[in-house]
């Protein structure tokens, strides 16, 4: 069989790659977020802890798209992107879960931060949205993937 | 009506003593598309499907077909 490079691979690993940034980035989001409501000197540590959650993001997100994906030709760049294998389903299956998830938690939270909630920041609501989308969506694209697996036969020849 | 899309991927694998992965590398999608599909967990595009059917040498109706029975 052929020893060439198999692009769909690369870029399920990648896409799985892309995920997990995400999913630091909702922690850095939900340290952002509690960093609006706590007292001076946990906000010092939640902004270390911000810090690192990006570096970390950035970390992983950095070598996928700079050298792994900027190292592909045309034609391959076309191959990478026109993929519609398992991911790419999973991704869109968890994108609109997690959209969905997050709307009914927003439309069930309204009446409570207008009740109870209103004397928090903006900016607490708007990093705690956030945070929940990213988390939402790379734990369902995670939970999604360790399914795949769990069903998988046998890779006998 | 319930429609399940069955396949015989498995069957046409053995047949030419291929792995998962090797028939991924050889159609262009990853080893998990492939073991997905088997099990008949995620429902491949009609190009994917065309590939395989490709590869093989044979119409897609024969690795591919409806099970429309209800349970």
């Amino acid at each position: 069989m052929s020893n060439k490079i198999n692009l769909a691979e690369v870029a399920d690993r990648n896409q799985q790659l892309i995920t997990l940034a995400m999913f630091l980035m909702s922690l850095k989001y939900v340290a952002s977020a509690a960093a609006e409501v706590a007292n001076e000197n946990t906000v010092y540590y939640l902004g270390i802890i911000e810090i690192v959650f990006a570096v970390l993001a950035v970390c992983i997100i950095v070598p996928v798209i700079v050298w792994k994906f900027w190292n592909l030709t045309k034609v391959e760049r076309k191959t990478y992107f026109d993929s519609d294998g398992y991911f790419f389903s999973i991704g869109k299956k968890a994108m609109s879960k997690s959209w969905t998830i997050t709307f009914v938690v927003l439309v069930f939270f309204e009446p409570v931060t207008k009740n109870f909630l209103a004397h928090l920041p903006p900016r607490f609501f708007i990093n705690a949205i956030i945070a929940f989308l990213l988390g939402t969506f790379s734990i369902i694209f995670f939970m999604l993937d360790r399914k795949g697996d769990a069903e998988e036969f046998g890779d006998e020849a | 009506m319930n429609a399940k899309l069955e396949n015989r991927i498995r069957v046409y694998r053995a047949e030419h003593k291929m792995s998962q992965s090797d028939l991924a590398n050889e159609i262009g999608v990853s080893r998990k598309t492939i073991s997905t599909v088997e099990v008949g967990r995620f429902v491949p595009s009609t190009i994917i499907a065309l590939k395989i059917a490709k590869f093989f040498e044979v119409p897609v109706e024969e690795i591919f077909s409806l099970n429309d029975k209800e349970d």
